[in-house]
């Protein structure tokens, strides 16, 4: 029976699907099959006619096109191809770049396929363990890093193993499996059979020992039958080696070998232990101080005696002599072994102490002699260093040098006679200095600059025709030439400064001689690692162009400005090259911090501030209060890839509120003190340099005679002006509401009692100009700020006034490389109100009506008080609380300040360490608030002097102020101010 | 089985090869590999022109395949950073000039030599460096690992008695006296092999090195 019909059909054909399948199956195959090596000589040449990227479904990366240098009607050159992977590669988001070429049409149609990175990020241990799952992530981290590239990891069951293996799981097995989860992220799991443990089931040592083997055995806390640990094994062997060294056998050496039994239950373990020589080192001669011999023959510490120690520790025992002034002394040593004994001996013959007698020198005119011996830096009774006299005689000549006197010469004789009995030798010197003629230049030239960029050289030589000729200077110019060089992209440039003297006519002809070498320029600029941030915002901060020199200050300027925006926790830039000798890639790596950042913190503030006693009678008194604070903060970083960003801040600090008639503090002791504020900033904004910051802020605060709240938004908008200055310019719209008013009800200013609540709508403009090196603790530089706002009422304020305060501070290290800080500061503010009418109101809010039945109209022209100028404490005039500056003008008869429009504040403070991280300062500070611009006068300044501590924490200096008033005063009422005032904070106080 | 089950069976033998080809021709055709990363080594690409510039120019001297090639390139790769980190003499002139020179004479005409210079995407300024990087490399491992140790004499016996066969000609074995300066150099150049086969292997224990060839 047939139950297939396998013969031919009427036609003599075999049916189709017969003839048909193996055709179909194997064209099939061929075009499935992974592509095959080709002879690339076939395509080279032939016009490429199409090219496609295949990212394998992952998303490509911004401007990865253009990083393809093989374009469509180009001829197909494997110089481009190989140019183009590099290119891909380069960006670090593929672990495999292949390019496939097929014929088409006449010409070539390339194919880039690239495999994504997989990153692991998850690793998922699953089995019988054993261990601790920190353990084997550790061990993993350790080796791979945090985020390892699936590729990297084909040893990572390995791995494992070892670390199983180490705490005597011999059998370990390990089976690894990735899974991927998308976006190029992988977990691995890590399947895990641990296996019995291990046993010790025989214990060896292999070397001479020193103790019976069960006495070793028990001090390594081996047993039989114990499990096997190699990380404690080695633990205990180091420590027992260093017992043996303590004891003189400094080159011991111990280890350990381990043979797993098949059934992988048992161990054989082998001990190394070779003791080497007992070592004893002994000293002979003249006496040398114990702790000399150690520091100088570190045997003990560096636990050898080979050759090279012994010598360097002879030489440096000599060195020792000679500085001491013994320049006769010999040092030798010796050897001598016996029966596992090594003594080493150390002879030691110091010589006679040679003492620096008389010092003459002659010759000499340019220099006055205190210059000279200076520069010689030996002086008269000194011990005589001769390596430290060669030293001083070379700087001497090398001071003729630099001046121009290239002939100089200085020459020394030495007469050494005995010295008084009981002493040694005396050496006196007579130097002799040959000035010569002083050398000018001629001339100036550069050889073997590029054309293009020699004019550019020339600009960076200091040095002119005529002048007189220093050595130092023509050098620094070499050195400007080679920067300027560099920063064209001249990356192996060298430069040498030839000086052609003429002896006849004493002058100098000066040759720059450079060998550039090749420019590199920049051919592309790749960009990778971002996810948020848009290419275009690194782009933007990037100064490095391609087509321009790869400039090593652009690279640097690119990285310093890329820090700046803050969105990187880490920036990589690097210059790649693939076979030009002028072009590179620059690549761009980058790592973003988290976009969500969040702060919290905490603290206090310990000052003395005024409060409204009862037991005074209602006067105002001064109390040391303690105020715990604290902050949070959120933020967005990044908002829609171009750095931009919102941030929150709250703040509060627990503080008793300002209320009448509460002398214990202990009034509604809370949160009285707060700042809510929230900031969108734009950097950049409308596509200028500058930055656009809008913020909203509710805020209240405790004021030495009134409490304030105040709500508003604020638009500002700040430019850099080169990198230390700025300037900016805002408007703020706040609402503000005066209330625990302090005031004396019958001196209280008029626009407080009519004005308790106020609309204030201000412009405002503010210049900056910042060199200090440090602006949490200057040693040296400057700050001058120049704040000025406008409030009118026909932009919406309630009041008008006008308002400018300057700040200079000016910070100077004393003495040059001292490290006592002088710091001065000059503030000066003043005001003005814009006379305005306004009802007048009784206490209770109700007009107060006019004669003729009108409410009562007055005219108020004073600024409100949370514009008004107010001084003393911790940062102004450190005799004085909180707002506590001021005279009977500013002060009312109860001693509460009103503030004024006028303010004057000079500060003056040396700064200087005392012992590690804590300092000292003195200070003295004058100043005063003027109620009026009028009335400001420098003979109404009251001062404040006194001394205060510092300690350098992490967080900054903390501060402790103690300032006693220079002149105290009695208030209206009779009370008379406090003669000291504390301030305990952070930061210095200006 | 009836006609009627023959033509069923070969409708569907029709139905499925119809169904295979479609399928097959409707998978994206795969052209020729013209090039692609093999390895990683210490950050640097090691590209399959990398490994055909190896073999076609015979840059390593005992011909191996293109595995082999790949094994030296990563190790070669590893060492250049190593002595890229020292201050190494140059190789004169002429000497790169000569290895050119060499290089070139492996072609039957020059522009045989041209047409594979293209085939790996390499300029002859890019050859000469490769050759000046090898002269560096050879002059770093000299430098460095150039003084091994003076073997003893009974090493150099042991040595002798171990590779007898070396130092035979037909089957009578040279006397050792008379082949000692031999034995003691093929020693030393074998301690000096084994050293820097040790530090290679460590150079890649501390670098990172991706070989993509054994995805294969």
């Amino acid at each position: 029976m047939v139950l297939v019909d396998r013969s031919p059909g009427p036609t003599g054909r075999r049916p189709w699907a017969a003839r048909c399948l193996p055709i179909l199956v194997l064209g099939g195959w061929l075009s499935y099959a992974p592509g095959a090596v080709a002879d690339v000589r076939d395509y080279l040449g032939l016009p490429i006619v199409e090219v496609n990227l295949d990212f394998d479904g992952t998303e490509p990366p911004p401007g990865s096109d253009e990083l393809v240098v093989t374009r469509v009607g180009t001829p197909l050159s494997m110089a481009d191809v190989r140019e183009s992977i590099w290119h891909l590669f380069s960006l670090a988001r593929f672990s495999d770049v292949r390019v496939d070429a097929s014929p088409r049409g006449g010409g070539v149609a390339l194919q880039y396929e690239l495999t994504p990175v997989r990153i692991v990020d998850r690793l998922a241990f699953r089995g019988d363990l054993k261990l601790a799952r920190r353990r084997l992530r550790e061990a993993i981290d350790e080796r791979y890093g945090a985020r390892p590239q699936f590729d990297q990891m084909a040893d990572v069951a390995e791995v494992l193993r070892g670390v199983y293996s180490d705490e005597g799981y011999l059998k370990a097995r390990i089976a690894t499996s990735p899974i991927d989860r998308g976006g190029g992220l992988t977990t691995l799991d890590l399947e895990v059979s641990a296996g019995e443990r291990a046993r010790l089931a025989t214990l060896t040592i292999d070397g001479p020992v020193l103790q019976p083997e069960p006495v070793i055995f028990r001090r390594l806390n081996l047993r039989i039958g114990e499990y096997y640990a190699r990380e404690a094994l080695e633990r205990r062997l180091a420590d027992y080696a260093d017992n043996l060294r303590d004891r003189g056998y400094f080159e011991v050496v111990v280890g350990h070998a381990i043979a797993g039994r098949s059934d992988g239950r048992q161990i054989d373990l082998t001990l190394t232990i070779d003791p080497g020589s007992r070592v004893s080192v002994e000293f002979e001669g003249d006496p040398l101080p114990s702790e000399i011999r150690e520091t100088l023959v570190p045997v003990a510490q560096e636990s050898s005696v080979d050759e090279d120690l012994l010598e360097d520790s002879s030489r440096r025992l000599l060195d020792y002599l000679w500085r001491l002034g013994f320049p006769r002394a010999v040092v030798d040593y010796r050897r001598t072994a016996a029966d596992l004994e090594l003594r080493i001996v150390f002879h030691v013959d110091q010589g006679p102490l040679v003492r620096v007698g008389r010092i003459e020198i002659e010759g000499y005119e340019t220099f006055p002699r205190s210059v000279l011996e200076d520069r010689l830096g030996v002086a008269s009774g000194d011990p005589f260093v001769e390596a430290s006299f060669a030293v001083g005689v070379a700087a001497m000549a090398e001071a003729y040098r630099e001046a121009g006197y290239s002939d100089a010469r200085v020459e020394t004789q030495v007469v050494e006679e005995p010295g008084p009995s009981g002493s040694g030798p005396i050496a006196h010197f007579r130097i002799t200095v040959t000035e010569g003629p002083r050398q000018r230049v001629r001339s100036i030239s550069i050889e073997g600059a590029p054309k293009s960029v020699s004019t550019r050289l020339e600009g960076a030589i200091t040095a002119g025709a005529g002048e007189a000729y220093e050595r130092s200077i023509a050098l620094a110019d070499r050195d400007a030439i080679l920067q300027e060089l560099l920063s064209l992209g001249y990356e192996s440039a060298s430069v040498r400064v030839d000086a052609s003297f003429d002896p006849d006519t004493h002058q100098v002809d000066l040759i720059y001689v450079i060998e550039a070498g090749a420019q590199i320029l920049v051919e592309h600029v790749l960009i990778a690692g971002q996810f948020r941030v848009s290419a275009a915002t690194i782009r933007r901060e990037l100064t490095l162009v391609p087509g321009q020199p790869l400039s090593q200050d652009r690279l640097a300027e690119s990285r310093r400005r890329l820090s700046a925006l803050g969105l990187f926790r880490r920036i990589r830039i690097t210059d790649i090259s693939h076979g030009s000798d002028t072009r590179r890639d620059v690549l761009v790596a980058v790592e973003e911090a988290p976009a969500t950042t969040l702060g919290y913190g905490g603290g206090f503030e310990v000052g003395t501030r005024l409060r409204q006693g009862r037991a005074a009678g209602g006067f105002a008194v001064e109390r040391i209060e303690f105020a715990p604070r604290g902050f949070f903060e959120i933020g967005r970083r990044n908002l829609w890839g171009k750095n931009r960003s919102v941030d929150l801040f709250v703040r509060a600090s627990l503080r008793s509120r300002n209320e009448r008639e509460v002398d214990d503090g202990s009034g509604e002791f809370g949160l009285n003190e707060y700042r809510v504020l929230g900031t969108f900033r734009e950097p950049r904004a409308f596509g200028s340099a500058a930055e656009l910051l809008v913020s909203t802020f509710l805020e209240q605060s405790i004021r030495s005679s009134f409490s304030l709240r105040q709500r508003g938004v604020r638009v500002e908008w700040r430019r850099p002006l080169g990198s230390t200055a700025s300037l900016s310019g805002g408007y703020t719209f706040n609402k503000d509401r005066l209330f625990d008013e302090q005031f004396n009800a019958e001196e209280e200013r008029l626009i407080d009692r009519l004005f308790p609540g106020i609309a204030l709508s201000t412009f405002s403009g503010t210049f900056i100009r910042d060199s200090r090196d440090d602006p949490f603790e200057p040693t040296r530089g400057e700050l001058l700020s120049v704040d000025t706002g406008l409030a009118g009422r026909t932009i919406g304020s309630e009041v008008g006034f006008a308002k400018m305060l300057m700040h200079a501070f000016l910070y100077r290290r004393l003495g040059g490389s001292s490290s006592v800080v002088y710091a001065t500061g000059l503030r000066v503010g003043l005001a003005a109100g814009f006379p305005r009418t306004a009802k007048v109101t009784d206490d209770a809010g109700n007009f107060v009506l006019a004669s003729n039945g009108q409410p009562l109209e007055t005219v108020v022209q004073d600024l409100p008080a949370s514009e008004r100028f107010f001084a003393g404490g911790s940062t102004t005039v450190r005799g004085f609380a909180l707002d506590r500056l001021g005279d009977e003008s500013t002060i009312d008869q109860n001693g509460f300040p009103q503030g004024g429009n006028g303010l004057i504040i000079i500060n003056n403070e040396l700064r200087f360490p005392v012992w590690g991280n804590v300092g000292a300062v003195a200070f003295l500070d004058v100043g005063n608030v003027f109620e009026t611009v009028s009335t400001m006068e420098l003979g109404r300044l009251r001062g404040g002097a006194g001394f205060g501590l510092r300690y350098r924490s992490p967080i900054g200096p903390i501060r402790i102020d103690l300032g006693f008033k220079l002149d105290r005063r009695d208030f209206g009422s009779g009370t008379r101010e406090g003669l000291t005032a504390l301030h305990v904070s952070i930061g210095q106080a200006f | 089985m009836g006609c009627d089950g023959f033509r069923r069976i070969r409708a569907w033998h029709r139905l499925t090869a119809f169904t295979v080809a479609s399928c097959l021709l409707a998978l994206p055709a795969r052209g020729d590999i013209i090039d692609r990363v093999l390895a990683v080594a210490g950050g640097d690409l090691i590209l399959l022109s990398d490994v055909q510039t190896v073999t076609i120019f015979g840059l390593l001297p005992d011909a191996p395949d293109e595995t082999d090639a790949l094994t030296w390139l990563i190790d070669r790769t590893l060492t250049l950073a190593e002595v890229n980190r020292f201050i190494v003499p140059e190789p004169e002139a002429g000497v790169i000039d000569a290895d050119l020179a060499d290089i070139r004479g492996r072609f039957s005409t020059p522009e045989e030599f041209q047409r594979a210079l293209a085939a790996v995407g390499m300029t002859e300024t890019e050859l000469a460096r490769v050759v000046r990087d090898n002269r560096r490399i050879d002059s770093y491992l000299r430098q460095r690992f150039g003084s091994a140790l003076q073997p003893t004499e009974a090493a150099l016996a042991r040595y002798y008695r171990d590779y007898v066969d070396r130092y035979s000609v037909g089957e009578v074995a040279a006397s050792f006296d008379r082949v000692r300066a031999q034995v003691q150099r093929d020693l030393q150049e074998e301690r000096r092999q084994a050293l820097i086969a040790d530090w290679v292997d460590r150079l890649r224990l501390r670098a990172t090195v991706i070989r993509l060839d054994e995805d294969e």
